[in-house]
């Protein structure tokens, strides 16, 4: 394979570096964007195509003890999709929970080459690994669940704020995970009893701490230790109508905690948080005060969560709501809860536009991305594959890019839903600078990737070429080319390599799996260890020595080093 | 239209899939065509020909499409498969899966088939002269939709797991039928002739399932008994009875109905107290 | 001679996974092991019983001694020519070997199953249709005050599964055996049954009726019938108030559930039985698995594949269908035609039909030990134990991974299974080229 290519005259986003659609040339050698080449690089002529730095998704559900449970919950999901064998790619099947190989090809193809799996319980965080490094292609990383661990509770009601610190670093270092993840504070642990929380206040029996206690604390800890991404928060009372209080409600639960410089808490999938009303019957969309909040307050940012029309499968660490999901539907279910840490549920789950629900649902994600003013702090999801499968991107792209795209979609789904929505109202059109903010630059910069999600010298040469020309096609009014153009990339180069070529997977490369570890002093660590070695046995029903993952277990490890303030 | 001839012209020992093989798929071939459809006899592709002699007679005079397949298809995968119109005769064992998510047509085995027969069954009807294995008109692996529409007839026996998750449609077993005919049934019509292992209409939400022989035990303890029938309709049959009736299955709020026997179940008798009361 | 010890060693007999083995060593050997029930210093201390130390091939109607080069070429070239080349076993290996056999199956255009099939595949089965609640073992550790053991019989089959995990262990809520209630369900009255608060002894094969009773009966529905499955009514509404009452209820059951009349369909029973519950209590059920990485081999295939077991590669993708693509009623219908057995031995224990067909085939073997199944094949790998002599990751029946330890160096010359199938891949592929 060439070290060298050099791509030119692309239509160059790179909103990293404030370029937004200048016709450049970039230089690749050695799986990093340099000045200049040698006459022998490998040329690719992009005239008149898109140029974009590597997809990076922040938040996705691919790897793990829940989504292989998904798996083999649902055989009949992957009957209608199916991936054949060819010289350079292994078989598959797809859909909604795709094999991880058939992942990380699909991935690649649309131009994704970085991809975070947001939810892992760090008991089990060694079965997330083994699939990350099972899905080709594509650097990855995973955020371990902290939010109902019985350690932290315990810590942050005791006051011990240092210690908690401490403990986080070592599940960090010993889950090779890369940031702290929360679902539901408190309330998987009060569904171990089948039991739900309601309130932010309530404290959680046993512990005697509360939703926004724990919340709080782990977000000073994510400071304390410097973690490169920040608190990554799934609220309390996802799917209950007139739940967007509740979200408003955590994000103001650390806004005191804020330096006014950049987020500190990152609240994903706002679509399932963003239901206004008390009732589904007067559903509606809480997604405009949300989106003052978050316009009002740069310490918050956002995903969306969108809906996606169509049959799917609702997997999260909320198991109290699966199970609720699952009273709802009818529809067969998983529960799988962890001793000490967490739980999670699956339920498939099918959005019919029909539905006054899944119409409001499939609003407010979009009113969410149009209304949130910056970019940088809203970014793109599914929240694969609970709003829907990640292949669908395309037509979000579409629909954000596009208001007649929008108006297609509103003039089919459910009249009520659509009489109630803001959504026929907002004008607002992405561009393609935006597209490329919300789907790579932010998400980087969020996760505290320096080299990623952007095309500046020195960045890992991660490239999307897209068949899109911003200079003759009137993007928001040929939604169906934007679709077509983001389902599949001429060209996916992955750390200086073609990886993906119109569609056609290149070969089995495997990337990185980031991971963090933030260093506290010594006497801490000490300390942390001796506390960790008198209550283990208590808590879990493995030795405290075989719970970490050992340092060659992971195939390409790249670990990111942070200081913490302790 | 004329009528194809498939001979089987050597002895299947790897797992054949046939589902290439439809009226449908021969309409308008021509004969070479045919001979050179791709299948899968293990892992190797092979063509038709290979397996079968395929002969053309141009002599039938009808409106469909007919195959004959002649040999033993105890190996072969989906016959019939998705087929509209038409129809296939095979004289010998029918396979597996024979006529899944058939929309139309016909299929006639004169002798047995396999698991699976006429699986989530769209239209079309099924005769088999000889028994059947399991799951016949049923759902596939996880997903609980099963059978909704079309006719099974099986003239002989049949395995376990008759209708699985039927939605409608009818099944016609005369013989003997194992155990959980009418497993999760949400509609439609089961008969079974003679007699059957239990479990009958087991997780049932709604449908019909007749039982003219015998029933081995009681119903499940999550049915409840109706009535006495001296009837039961199947399509626009009516079976002699009389019938014992239960409804159910209460576990899941069903409101399908069972039809048993009275002659043939005399171990039933002390539910005719609740006719008392 | 010094010795030495090595704490907190993963056992790999069943799927308990116990994680707090001490091992001593004594001149590269194991000569004691501490906190191990007997199955496990069975394992430990007899894993040198009967081993295959080098490669054989027949020649004739005589197993020859040869080498893993031959041996393997030998192997790659029987499975590539294959029509239909069956991949078994591999619930005693770990994920890493399991992850090398799917691409075998998958390079070959094979089929690839493991001992679910012969095993708790109703179980799976059962899931497909309805779901499972469950948990890791460590919340019925901290929260179980009724445990119910159903067609199982851990007191032998998983010896610390109820020190470890269940009514005698203690946990952060539940502190002695005092705070706990013990059900056993079964036809006989077994060892674990002699330990139980309640036992109901039920009718054989009438599993299926005593749970739908005790659904209803947890419904609140009225049971037209006196006895169900030879258990009074009254019986079985008592047992449903239990269950309603306690606060968190966990439901174990095994091969007697699976394997009795109804199969996939009496764990149906018991998942919508639990799946019930829990709109009253909260309830688990989880299946006892018994070897040590079954769990593993479904985890590992389901991630390749999609599917847990019975995965058919020949069309060029995954296809699953038990019964159809199992590797039980392949060979009873004379499917296959050749066949590569890894940590296994399925001709003590498969029906007959589908063992005969097995020693019709080409057959290779990799093991450690002499089996019946060695003995009919036509080429064998010894390979070395995971978590004795080797490495590897492991599932324990809650879906836990551990890292299981090399404790001593395997036979001199003898290979991993790793080792065994990345070299056999590696020249299938050359092959297939």
């Amino acid at each position: 394979m060439e070290k060298e290519i050099s791509i030119l005259n692309a239509f160059v986003f790179d909103p990293l570096n404030n370029i937004e659609g200048e016709k450049l040339d970039v230089h690749i050698r050695n799986g990093k964007i340099v000045e200049s080449v040698g006459r022998k690089a490998r040329k690719i002529n992009a005239s008149g195509k898109t140029m974009m730095p590597g997809g990076v998704d922040i938040h996705s559900h691919i790897a793990g003890s829940k989504v292989n449970a998904g798996r083999l919950l649902r055989p009949e999901d992957h009957r209608k999709d199916v991936e054949i064998k060819t010289k350079h790619t292994h078989s598959g099947v797809g859909y909604s929970i795709p094999s991880t190989r058939t992942t990380g090809y699909r991935y690649a193809k649309m131009g994704y080459t970085t991809v975070f799996e947001p939810a892992t319980p760090p008991l089990k965080t060694r079965h997330t690994h083994e699939e990350l490094d099972s899905t080709p292609i594509i650097d990855k990383g995973c955020f371990p669940l902290l939010g109902n661990n019985w350690f932290i509770m315990e810590y942050l009601r005791d006051g011990r704020l240092d210690e908690c610190a401490a403990f986080v670093a070592w599940m960090m270092k010993a889950t090779k995970g890369y940031g702290i993840k929360i679902v539901d504070p408190g309330g998987v642990e009060v569904w171990g009893w089948g039991k739900f929380i309601k309130r932010l206040d309530d404290p959680i029996p046993n512990f005697d701490v509360t939703p926004r206690e724990i919340v709080r604390g782990l977000c000073k800890v994510n400071k304390i230790l410097n973690l490169p991404h920040i608190i990554h928060v799934h609220t309390n009372n996802l799917g209950s109508p007139g739940n967007y209080r509740t979200t408003i409600e955590t994000m103001d639960a650390v806004r005191d905690l804020a330096d006014g410089k950049r987020p500190i808490i990152h609240i994903t999938h706002v679509q399932f948080t963003g239901f206004s009303g008390s009732s589904w019957l007067n559903l509606g969309s809480g997604a405009p005060e949300i989106a003052d909040y978050v316009n009002d307050h740069n310490h918050v940012s956002v995903d969306l969560g969108q809906v996606i029309f169509g049959d799917t499968t609702t997997m999260t660490a909320d198991g109290p709501f699966q199970y609720f999901l699952h009273q709802l539907s009818g529809n067969k279910w998983v529960n799988l809860d962890v001793e000490a840490e967490t739980g999670s549920g699956i339920v498939p789950f099918q959005y019919k536009r029909t539905n006054y629900v899944n119409a409001i649902q499939w609003g407010i994600g979009l009113e969410l991305a149009l209304l949130v003013k910056d970019p940088w702090r809203v970014f793109m999801t599914t929240d694969h594959p609970n709003g829907g499968p990640f292949t669908s991107y395309p037509k979000v792209i579409a629909w954000l890019m596009s208001k007649k795209a929008r108006e297609k979609m509103i003039s089919r789904i459910n009249r009520t839903a659509r009489r109630k929505l803001d959504l026929p109202n907002i004008d607002r059109e992405y561009t393609l600078g935006e597209i490329a903010t919300i789907t790579r630059a932010a998400p980087a910069k969020s996760l505290t990737l320096m080299n990623k999600g952007h095309l500046g010298l020195g960045a890992d040469a991660d490239i999307a070429i897209y068949d899109l020309d911003p200079s003759k096609v009137d993007l928001e009014n040929k939604p169906f080319t934007i679709r077509k153009a983001f389902k599949e990339t001429l060209y996916t180069i992955k750390n200086g390599k073609i990886v993906s070529k119109q569609g056609q997977i290149a070969g089995n490369s495997y990337g990185n799996t980031f991971y963090t570890e933030s260093q506290v002093s010594k006497n801490l660590e000490a300390d942390l260890i001796k506390d960790i070695q008198s209550r283990f046995k208590d808590y879990y029903t493995i030795e405290l020595e075989n719970y970490p993952i050992t340092d060659n277990f992971l195939r390409n490890p790249a670990k990111i080093n942070c200081e913490a303030e302790v | 239209m004329p009528k194809y001839t498939l001979r089987l012209k050597k002895k299947i020992q790897n797992p054949l899939h046939l589902d290439k093989i439809s009226p449908d798929g021969f309409i308008d071939k021509k004969i070479n065509s045919i001979n050179d459809i791709e299948t899968w006899e293990g892992n190797k592709k092979v063509k038709l020909k290979s397996i079968f002699n395929i002969k053309k007679d141009l002599r039938y005079k009808t409106e469909e499409v007919i195959i004959e397949i002649l040999g033993n298809m105890a190996n072969a995968r989906r016959i019939g498969y998705q087929m509209t119109k038409g129809k296939i005769t095979i004289k010998g064992e029918g396979g597996m899966y024979l006529g899944e998510s058939m929309k139309g047509g016909q299929i006639i085995v004169e002798g047995n088939t396999g698991s699976w027969l006429g699986s989530e069954m769209i239209g079309g009807t099924i005769t088999v002269s000889g028994n059947v294995g399991d799951g016949i008109g049923a759902a596939s692996r996880g997903t609980t939709k099963g059978m909704i529409g079309g006719k099974i007839i099986v003239n002989g026996n049949s395995g376990s797991d008759v209708g699985a998750w039927m939605q409608s449609g009818t099944i016609r077993i005369c013989g003997n039928s194992k155990m959980f005919p009418g497993l999760h049934m949400k509609g439609g019509t089961i008969y079974i002739g003679g007699n059957c292992q239990g479990r009958i209409g087991a997780q049932m939400i709604s449908g019909k399932i007749i039982i003219s022989g015998n029933i081995q035990a009681n119903p499940l303890p999550s049915f409840s008994f109706d009535n006495i029938s001296s009837k039961a309709r199947i399509e626009k049959d009516s079976i002699d009875g009389p019938f014992y009736v239960y409804t159910g299955d209460n576990n899941e709020n069903g409101k399908g109905r069972i039809f048993i026997n009275v002659e043939s179940n005399s171990q039933l008798k002390w539910y005719e107290k609740f006719l008392e009361s | 001679m010094s010795q030495n010890v090595i704490s907190n060693a993963v056992c790999t007999v069943c799927g308990c996974s116990c994680d707090h083995l001490e091992v001593t060593i004594d001149e590269e050997k194991i000569v004691k092991v501490k906190n191990a029930c007997a199955m496990s210093s069975g394992k430990m201390l007899g894993y040198m019983n009967e081993r295959i130390t080098q490669p054989l091939m027949k020649k004739g109607n005589t197993l020859k001694p040869t080498t893993y080069d031959r041996a393997i070429e030998a192997t790659a070239k029987t499975i590539t020519k294959s029509s239909s080349p069956l991949f078994y076993g591999w619930s005693l290996t770990s994920n890493e070997a399991i992850e090398i056999g799917v691409d075998l199956a998958e390079e070959t255009g094979g089929f690839f199953d493991n001992t679910t099939s012969t095993c708790h595949g109703p179980t799976i089965l059962g899931v497909h249709e309805i779901g499972e609640s469950s948990c890791t073992l460590g919340e019925i550790r901290h929260r179980a005050d009724l445990v119910i053991y159903w067609g199982a019989n851990p007191v032998h089959a998983h010896p610390l599964h109820m020190s470890r995990y269940t009514v005698m262990s203690k946990g952060r809520f539940r502190k002695s055996r005092a705070d706990r209630k013990l059900i056993v369900i079964d036809v006989r009255k077994t060892d674990t049954a002699k330990l139980a608060d309640v036992f109901i002894q039920l009718k054989p094969n009438s599993d299926y009726e005593l749970m739908v009773a005790l659904r209803a009966a947890v419904r609140g529905d009225e049971i037209e019938q006196e006895i169900v499955a030879g258990v009074p009514i009254d019986k079985i509404e008592e047992l449903a108030e239990m269950l309603i009452n306690c606060e968190f209820g966990a439901l174990f059951f095994g091969l007697g559930l699976t394997m009795s009349a109804g199969k996939s369909k009496n764990i149906e029973a018991a998942l919508s039985l639990v799946a019930e519950l829990n709109s009253k209590t909260k309830f688990v059920i989880m299946p006892m698995r018994g070897h040590f990485n079954v769990t593993g081999a479904n985890n590992v295939t389901t991630w390749l594949t999609g599917y847990p077991y019975a995965v058919d590669f020949t069309q060029g993708f995954p296809r699953y269908n038990p019964g159809e693509t199992s590797a039980v009623d392949l060979l009873a219908r004379g499917e296959c035609d050749s066949a590569l057995i890894v940590a296994s031995d399925p001709i003590s224990n498969f029906p007959y039909q589908a063992a005969k067909h097995l020693t019709s085939v080409p057959l290779i073997t990799i093991d450690p030990h002499i089996t019946p199944t060695t003995m009919c094949s036509n080429i064998i790998l010894p390979s070395a134990h995971v978590g004795i002599e080797t490495t590897g990751s492991t599932y324990r029946m809650d879906g836990v991974v551990l890292e299981t330890r090399k404790l001593v160096d395997p036979p001199k010359g003898v290979k991993t299974d790793v080792e065994i199938l990345s070299a056999l891949l590696k020249r299938v592929k050359f092959l297939s080229r």
